[in-house]
């Protein structure tokens, strides 16, 4: 009885799986407002709230001589705006359970606001986001303050190998690319800043025809369309960031090892892998998913867990960006097994690119991306990073519509040429950092 | 399910001090005085107030830590509250910083006690309680948002052996908190001798000279 009722529920669930609507992709519109910003919307009646995310191409990738000014800019945009204090604008979304934030990474500088949809709290919260966002103060006395505060995540840094691991990691990868540092920038650097680095940034990043507006929630087009005017309409049009420069493959491997007084060494390797919308990136994407994207079943964890138990877990993985973006494969393990550890990365890599994957593990992991997709946009939060990517990145509005599709679309050969045309092992940077590093020899292959 | 042991802690008679000395960069700094929680409580609404009492002080932006700690005095680089009122035993109700450049630990430390002085002897006001429940009335609608949070919360509340119908009530019992609430619990048990103070004292890292000239000089290229 119980077992012909779950059967029932299964085959129910499966049809619901089909046939339910709303598990299709979200309908996503797209267009400008009257000063050039680029405006992304999905209708999500679902629930009473809002959320709305301002991407500008105003990360560290534009800190230019400057390294931090991109964040320090972003981070003191809500320190005092249009003549109130940092205390004030907290206060006017605290009230009335608003939430904002920002960040800024290399790519992207992003502030958003999460509030409810109900008219008097909607338009309250809309009110102090757009003063953040259009009359900026970047008050001494906060700046001085806030530029200390950056200075103590340095610092932060500088006591956790795994940041000490990243940072060389972009160093070496990215070398003479502005993606070498990292968005926190260098001591020196955010000693040298200034307010008057800061409004100059401000003013000539944060403008309209560099925006990319995303919007999703319980608003209809016509109040979308009046909710961009409102909060964008009044910056000036302004220009595009210019493209970055081309970030070039490595011409040869390269080796770097920290001491650092800690019982586990991080390893971290890779190179440039690939760009948004790029050509192999399903390829890429779906290959590695076998290989290291996919936790405790892909064949890195298969060498180095199940069989020798080095790790309790490793990983790897593209980082799609405007330009190429770093394809990583880490690992963290005893001092005493890295040298191990490091040997059997390099050799697994080395073996899926000269003969890519089997037909069942293809196949596993086409089931488990596919499978796994309703999940990828399952709440609001989700849907809008992903528009707002697709948006920043100008990625096809049907991006979401056609993914499972190319995934399934991907063969063995596609992936093995993407990755022997893509993926060097010899070439690659290798940073180790932990306890007696430099007293083993790192092999040579 | 079969009832386990009980696990009750002894009681606290003293303050306990605890020096880590590691290799760091950065000072560091928790504070943790025990507390009721839901399963424990014997007055229902005590958790509910100690958990307003963090919020208080550090629900957002707007909340005293952030306003008064990170911005108006610059004593604290970061600052925050953690109290969890669905443990499964008495749990702590922990403070944790960083103290701002130029500032010490004991300068945070002391700046935290006076926060919770200020707590013991006047009650919040009405505006800063409102802030609060508005904050979480709204954050109840947003949690709708995610599904997998929403189990995480069933599950936690089962897994522990409450009702998880109480996330349900969570809302009502936070906004019926009045600001004598949050002063009885503080005075009742921010004391100190159910207090424990750990400080991680930063030490030169033995092999730093060893970095910079690895980071330079062992770079090789094969």
């Amino acid at each position: 009885m119980r077992i012909k009722s779950f059967l029932f529920a299964l085959v129910s669930l499966a049809g619901l799986l089909l046939s339910n609507p709303l598990l299709a992709s979200p309908d996503i519109e797209h267009w400008s407002t009257h000063n050039g910003a680029r405006v992304y919307y999905v209708h999500a009646p679902e629930l009473p709230i809002m959320d709305l995310h301002l991407v500008f191409d105003a990360g560290a990738a534009r800190d230019d001589d400057d390294p931090g000014l991109a964040i320090m800019t972003n981070g003191m945009l809500a320190e005092g705006a249009g003549g109130q204090s940092a205390d004030q604008l907290a206060e006017q979304f605290e009230s009335i359970g608003a939430q904002f934030s920002n960040s800024s990474q290399r790519d992207m500088a992003v502030l958003s606001l999460r509030t409810l949809s109900e008219a008097k709290v909607f338009d309250a919260a809309v009110k102090t986001f757009t003063t953040i966002l259009t009359q900026p103060d970047f008050p001494q006395a906060a700046f001085e303050r806030e530029r200390s505060r950056l200075l103590t995540t340095l610092q932060r840094h500088k006591q956790d190998p795994g940041s000490l691991a990243n940072e060389a990691f972009y160093n070496a990868v990215f070398a003479g690319h502005p993606y070498h540092t990292e968005p926190t920038g260098t001591e020196d650097g955010v000693k040298a800043l200034s307010t008057d680095k800061l409004r100059a940034f401000y003013k000539k990043y944060y403008v309209a025809a560099n925006a990319v507006v995303a919007i999703v929630g319980n608003l209809d087009r016509t109040a979308a369309e009046k909710l961009a005017e409102k909060v964008v309409g009044n910056l000036p049009q302004g220009h595009a960031a210019p493209a970055l420069p081309t970030v070039e493959p490595l011409k040869q491997g390269k080796e770097i090892r920290i001491e650092y007084p800690s019982a586990q060494t991080h390893i971290l390797m890779g190179q440039p892998g690939m760009k948004r919308g790029d050509a192999d990136y399903f390829a890429l994407y779906v290959g590695n998913h076998m290989l290291g994207g996919s936790g405790l079943v892909a064949r890195l964890a298969e060498e180095i867990r199940e069989k020798r138990g080095l790790a309790y877990s490793t990983y790897s993985y593209f980082m799609p960006m405007r330009e190429l973006g770093p394809y990583t494969i880490g690992v963290q393990t005893r001092n005493d097994s890295a040298q191990q550890s490091l040997d059997v990365l390099r050799a697994t890599v080395a073996k899926f690119i000269k003969e890519g994957p089997t037909p069942e593990e293809l196949e596993a992991s086409k089931k488990n991306i596919t499978g796994g997709f309703p999940l990828r946009i399952s709440s609001n939060k989700k849907i809008i990073d992903y528009i707002a990517m697709i948006g920043f990145y100008q990625l096809p509005l049907d991006y979401l519509d056609t993914f499972n599709q190319k995934v399934q679309a991907v063969t063995i050969a596609d992936i093995k040429k993407a990755f022997q045309k893509r993926i060097d092992v010899d070439k690659m940077v290798t940073v180790m950092v932990g306890g007696n590093v430099n007293g083993k020899t790192i092999s040579k292959k | 399910m079969e009832k386990v042991k009980p696990q009750r802690e002894i009681e606290q008679l003293g303050i306990k001090r605890i020096t880590v000395k590691a290799p760091a960069q950065l000072p560091y700094l928790i504070m943790g005085y025990q507390m009721p929680v839901v399963k424990t409580a014997t007055e229902e609404w005590e958790p509910y107030a100690i958990d307003m009492l963090a919020s208080i002080l550090d629900g957002g932006e707007s909340a005293r830590f952030a306003r008064e700690l990170v911005r108006g005095q610059e004593v604290a680089s970061s600052v925050s509250a953690g109290y969890d009122l669905y443990s499964r035993l008495d749990d702590q109700l922990l403070f944790d910083g960083t103290p701002a450049n130029g500032k010490t630990i004991t300068d945070l430390e002391q700046a935290i006690r006076a926060q919770i002085e200020r707590l013991k002897t006047e009650p919040v006001n009405e505006e800063e309680l409102d802030r609060i429940k508005a904050q979480v009335v709204a954050s109840k609608v947003y949690e709708k948002d995610s599904i997998f949070y929403q189990a995480m919360q069933i599950g936690t509340l089962e897994t522990v052996g409450l009702d998880w119908r109480l996330m349900d009530q969570y809302v009502d019992k936070l906004r019926a908190v009045t600001p004598q609430q949050v002063q009885a619990v503080a005075k009742k048990y921010l004391i100190d001798d159910h207090l424990t103070v750990a400080v991680l004292e930063p030490q030169p890292n033995q092999s730093a000279n060893h970095a910079a000239a690895s980071n330079g000089g062992h770079s090789h290229a094969h």
